[in-house]
C-alpha cells in the first residue's frame, strides 16, 4: 500500500493561500470604501505592505486606527472585522473565545466573543495573528531552505563528483593560493567601513554591501585563476590533484560542528538589532551541512551509474553530466531532505521567536504567541492554538519527507 | 587500535584550529571597548571615582588582555593605514584614528594631531570635556563644529587645532589605501595569547582559560564547567531513559501483524516526533506544575531555596535535585524517544530482509528471539553513534528546555550572556560547543572501530 502525500500537500495549499489573503479574510479595515469620490481598497494594500497608512482629509490612517466608526459613502468590510494589528480595546486582558460576562446595567450579562480565538493581553485578536503568524514562518523557511539548499547541493555536487582527484594546473593553484591575499584586502579589508555603515543604517543595506564585497572577492580570485591558466599554457606545467572532496567535507565538519542555536545566539549578541533578514541567512547558512552531506552520497551513488559513462563518453561537458544527468536523478532523496530541513527550520525559528531571541520585536509569529500564553497561563487559547499549528506544519513536512521517501525506495 | 585512534585524533585538529579563529575573530570584533567593560566588571561601574589610579588599572588590563600586540601571526593592511595602532590604548582614539586614516590616509598629520589634543588634555585645559570628545570625532562637521566652540572659547588652542585638522584635510590622498601591504608580527601576538597563554596571568584556551565574565568578574573557566556538568546530567539521564525504552519499542514494532494497531502506533510515535520541545514544555508545567492542576513538581530550579550544594554529597545533591528534574528529563526524553524508536524501526525493517534473519526463523527461533538475539548486533552501530551525539547537544539543544524549566545548565548561562553582551562567555560556550562536536565525532569513530574491526585498517 503505498501512501499518498496529495492531502497533506493539499492543507499546505490551503494554509499559504489562507494566510497569504489574511487581510482580505480579517481585518478591521474595510476591503473597499469609498469616500470623497475617491476609491480606496485598504485590505488589499495590506497584502504588500501591513504598514500602509492613506491620509484623508488631513488625517493619517494606519491599522490602528478607528476604522469603523467612519463615514463612508459605501463600503464594504472584510468577513471577521479584526485585524492582526489592531488592538480591540474592549476586548483587552485575554478574552476566551468561548463566552465572557459584562456587567451592563448592575445585571450580569453572557455574551459571545467577537473572535473567534480570543484576544490577548492588548487585546489582539489571535486569529488573526494566527493567520500572519503561518505566513511569516512559511515565508522564513521558504527562504532559508532555498539557501540552504543551494549552498549545500552545490558542494555536496563538487564533493562528490570529482571526490579527491579534482586536477588542477600548477600556475592555476599557485595563482588561487596568491589571489585570496589581495582578495580579501579589496573585498573585505578596505570595505570593512562601508559593510560596518551599511549594517548601521539597516540590515538589508549591509547585506547588500557583504554581497557586494563576495562580489570583488570571488571575481579577483576569478581573474588570477584565469591568469594561472594562461601560465599553465605557455610554460606546460603539469597537473597535481587538488583533495578537493576532503576540502570540502571538512568544511562541512566545521559548519556542523556548532549547533545553529549557538551561531544565532552568538550572532545577535553580536549585530545587537533583530532582523529578519539576518535570520534567514543565519538558519540557511546553519543547516546547509545536511544538504551537503546527502548531496554527496546520492552523487557517489549516481556516479557510478552505466548511463554516467556514456554520457562522459559522448563527450558531454561535465557541468552538464551533474545538472542534467546527475542531480535529477537525486532529487527524490534531495525533495525529502528539503521536506525534513523545511521542518526543523520552523522549528527553529519558532523555538527562536518564542524565546525572543533574533526575531525583530512586534513581529506576529506563532512562537511569539505561544510565548504571551506562558506568561498568562489560564489563557488556553494562546497555547492551544498556535501550538496545534506549529505542530500541524511540522507534522506535514515530516510526513511529507517520510512518505517520499517510502516512495522513491520500494522495501 | 592506538595507530588508529592517533590518525584519527590528528585528522580532526585542523577542524579544532578552525574552530579556534572562528571564536578568536569573534573575540577581536566584537563591538565596545573590552578595557573598559572588563574595569565596570571588577571595579564596579564608578572605578573613575575609587581610590584606585584609573589610568593605571586600565593599561594594566589593556596588558593582560594583550591588546597591546598586534592581532594575528601575519596582516595585510593598506599602505596608508598604520600598523602599529595597537600601541594607542585609548579604545575611542584608536577608532577615531583608524577611521580618519581611512578618510583621509596621511598618518603623520593624524598623529600629529591626536598627539597635540593629547598634550592639551594632560595639561588640564580649560576646554577638557570638549578636546575628550574631539578625541572620538571622526566626521567632518562634528569635528569643525568642536573645533569652533573650543577656539570661540580658547582661543590659542583652537586655531592650533584648526590649523593641525585643515592640514589632515587638504594632504588628502586615497591611492595608499588600494596598495596592500603584508606585515609580519612573529608570535607575540593577540592570537597567540588567546590560544596558548602567556605562562603568567593568561594560561589560554588550550588550559582552559576563557578570560573573565563581563558581568560578574569572575573567570569564566571557574563556573561554565559545572554549569556544563549539570546540563549534561540532565541529557545523559534522559537520553540514557530514552534508549532504554526506545529500542524494545522499535523492535517490538517490527513484530506488530495488524495493520490497525500498527497505523495507531505509528501515528502516535509521529505525533511525539513532530511536536516541538518548547510546547511539550509548556504543557507539562501546565498540567503537573500548576496549583489550579496537579501541583506534583516544583517548575523551575534546581534546588530549594536556601540549599547549597557545595555543602553536599554528589549523591544527596542528585535526590534533592530530582524532583526539579524530572519535567526537563521528560520534555526531553519524549522528543529522543520518538526519534529512537523511529529509527530503530527503520533500520530493523531493513534487517529483517536478510538471509541471516531468516536463518534464525527456520532454526526455530520465535520472532521475537531472532530480533533479541541476532538483529540486535547489527543495529547497534547507527544507535551507538546517535548516542555519541549527547556531547554536542549538551551545549545547544537544550537551552530551550533549560530556559523554560529555569534549569542552571549552560543553555541558561547562554542566554544571559546573550542579553547583556556578555562577550567572552558567549564565546566560551561557542568554542566547548565546537569542542564537543569534535569529541563526539571522534568517540563515534573509536566506538565504531571497537564493535566493527574492519574498520580499524
Amino acid at each position: 500500500m503505498k501512501k499518498g502525500i496529495k492531502w497533506h500537500l493539499r492543507i499546505l495549499l490551503i494554509l499559504l493561500l489562507v494566510s497569504f489573503f489574511a487581510p482580505i479574510i480579517t481585518n478591521n479595515k474595510p476591503i473597499y470604501f469609498k469616500l470623497n469620490d475617491i476609491h480606496h481598497f485598504p485590505a488589499f494594500k495590506d497584502l504588500i505592505n501591513p504598514n500602509h497608512t492613506i491620509i484623508i482629509d488631513g488625517r493619517v490612517l494606519n491599522s490602528s486606527s478607528d476604522w469603523r466608526n467612519m463615514k463612508y459613502q459605501s463600503v464594504l468590510w472584510a468577513p471577521l472585522r479584526n485585524g492582526a494589528m489592531a488592538r480591540d480595546p474592549h476586548n483587552q486582558d485575554f478574552q476566551s473565545p468561548l463566552k465572557r460576562s459584562v456587567y451592563n446595567d448592575g445585571k450580569i450579562k453572557e455574551i459571545t466573543s467577537q473572535h473567534i480565538l480570543g484576544t490577548d493581553r492588548q487585546g489582539h485578536d489571535v486569529f488573526a495573528q494566527l493567520l500572519s503568524g503561518i505566513k511569516y514562518s512559511l515565508m522564513i523557511g521558504f527562504s532559508s531552505i532555498i539557501l540552504a539548499a543551494a549552498l549545500g547541493i552545490l558542494l555536496g555536487a563538487v564533493s562528490g563528483f570529482y571526490q579527491n582527484v579534482y586536477k588542477i594546473g600548477k600556475g592555476a593553484l599557485i595563482a588561487i593560493c596568491i589571489s585570496l591575499l589581495p582578495a580579501w584586502f579589496y573585498g573585505f579589508s578596505i570595505r570593512s567601513y562601508a559593510i560596518i555603515d551599511g549594517f548601521q543604517e539597516n540590515a538589508i543595506n549591509g547585506t547588500l554591501q557583504i554581497l557586494f564585497s563576495l562580489l570583488i572577492f570571488v571575481g579577483i580570485i576569478k581573474i588570477f585563476t584565469w591568469l594561472g591558466k594562461r601560465i599553465d599554457k605557455a610554460f606546460e606545467l603539469g597537473f597535481i590533484n587538488f583533495p578537493i572532496d576532503n576540502f570540502i567535507t571538512g568544511i562541512t565538519e566545521i559548519f556542523s560542528s556548532v549547533p545553529s542555536i549557538i551561531i544565532v545566539v552568538t550572532v545577535a549578541a553580536i549585530t545587537g538589532g533583530k532582523s529578519t533578514l539576518i535570520l534567514i541567512i543565519l538558519l540557511g547558512l546553519s543547516s546547509w551541512p545536511v544538504f551537503a552531506r546527502i548531496t554527496r552520497g546520492e552523487v557517489l551513488r549516481l556516479k557510478g551509474m552505466p548511463y554516467i559513462e556514456s554520457a562522459t563518453a559522448l563527450g558531454i561537458k561535465k557541468s552538464k553530466i551533474i545538472t542534467h544527468h546527475i542531480l535529477i536523478n537525486a532529487m527524490p532523496t534531495l525533495t525529502v531532505a528539503i521536506a525534513f530541513g523545511f521542518g526543523s527550520v520552523l522549528l527553529a525559528e519558532s523555538a527562536l521567536s518564542f524565546l525572543n531571541i533574533g526575531v525583530p520585536d512586534h513581529t506576529i509569529t506563532l512562537g511569539a504567541l505561544l510565548r504571551s500564553g506562558r506568561e498568562h497561563i489560564q489563557a488556553w487559547w494562546l497555547i492551544v492554538f498556535p501550538g496545534a499549528m506549529i505542530f500541524l506544519l511540522i507534522y506535514l513536512f515530516n510526513q511529507i519527507g517520510d512518505r517520499i521517501s517510502e516512495r522513491s525506495n520500494p522495501v | 587500535m592506538l595507530l588508529f585512534v592517533v590518525k584519527r585524533t590528528l585528522r580532526f585538529i585542523p577542524i579544532l584550529f578552525a574552530i579556534a579563529i572562528l571564536g578568536f575573530l569573534l573575540t577581536a570584533y566584537m563591538p565596545g571597548d573590552p578595557v573598559k567593560k572588563n574595569l565596570i566588571a571588577r571595579y564596579g561601574a564608578d572605578y573613575k571615582n575609587s581610590v584606585l589610579d584609573s589610568k593605571q588599572l586600565q593599561s594594566n588590563i589593556y596588558k593582560e588582555l594583550g591588546l597591546d600586540k598586534p592581532l594575528f601571526y601575519f596582516s595585510i593592511n593598506s599602505y596608508n593605514a598604520c600598523d602599529t595602532l595597537f600601541k594607542i590604548q585609548d579604545y575611542d582614539q584608536r577608532k577615531a584614528m583608524e577611521r580618519l586614516c581611512y578618510m583621509y590616509g596621511c598618518w603623520e598629520n593624524i598623529q600629529t594631531y591626536f598627539n597635540t589634543i593629547n598634550t592639551y588634555i594632560a595639561n588640564n585645559s580649560t576646554e577638557k570635556k570638549a578636546l575628550i570628545n574631539l578625541r572620538k570625532e571622526y566626521e567632518n562637521k562634528r569635528i569643525l563644529l568642536l573645533l569652533s566652540r573650543i577656539s570661540s572659547r580658547n582661543n590659542r588652542q583652537g586655531i592650533n587645532l584648526e590649523k593641525l585638522y585643515a592640514n589632515i584635510v587638504s594632504s588628502k590622498s586615497l591611492t595608499g589605501n588600494y596598495i596592500p601591504t603584508l606585515n609580519l608580527n612573529g608570535y607575540e601576538n593577540q592570537f597567540n595569547l588567546w590560544l596558548f597563554g602567556n605562562g603568567q596571568q593568561r594560561k589560554g584556551i588550550i588550559r582552559g582559560d576563557f578570560g573573565y565574565s563581563l558581568r560578574t568578574g569572575e573567570p569564566i573557566g571557574q563556573f561554565i564547567w559545572k554549569k556544563l556538568g549539570y546540563s549534561l546530567e540532565l541529557i545523559l539521564i534522559a537520553v540514557s531513559l530514552a534508549f532504554l525504552f526506545a529500542i524494545p519499542t522499535g523492535m517490538r514494532l517490527t513484530r506488530i501483524k495488524s495493520k490497525y494497531s500498527q497505523n495507531v502506533l505509528n501515528i502516535l510515535i509521529y505525533l511525539m516526533y513532530s511536536i516541538p520541545g518548547y510546547l511539550v514544555a509548556t504543557l507539562l508545567i501546565f498540567f503537573f506544575a500548576n496549583t489550579q492542576t496537579l501541583y506534583w513538581f516544583p517548575e523551575s530550579g534546581l534546588y530549594p531555596i536556601g540549599y547549597h550544594p557545595s555543602e553536599h554529597s554528589y549523591w544527596a545533591n542528585l535526590r534533592t535535585g530530582m524532583p526539579y528534574m524530572i519535567l526537563p528529563i521528560l520534555t526531553y526524553a519524549i522528543s529522543a524517544f520518538a526519534f529512537i524508536s523511529k529509527l530503530t524501526k527503520n533500520i530493523t525493517t531493513d534487517e529483517l530482509n536478510f538471509d541471516y534473519y531468516k536463518t534464525a526463523l527456520a532454526k526455530g527461533l520465535s520472532a521475537k528471539q531472532a530480533t533479541r538475539k541476532h538483529v540486535l548486533k547489527n543495529i547497534l552501530i547507527p544507535l551507538v553513534t546517535l548516542f555519541t551525539q549527547i556531547l554536542p547537544v549538551a551545549v545547544g539543544g537544550t537551552l530551550i528546555v533549560e530556559l523554560i524549566f529555569q534549569y542552571p545548565g549552560i543553555g541558561q548561562v547562554t542566554y544571559d550572556a546573550a542579553l547583556n553582551a556578555n562577550y567572552p562567555v558567549i564565546i566560551a560556550v561557542f568554542t566547548i560547543s565546537g569542542l564537543m562536536t569534535v569529541a563526539a565525532y571522534l568517540l563515534a569513530d573509536i566506538v565504531y572501530a571497537l564493535i566493527n574491526p574492519k574498520l580499524r585498517h
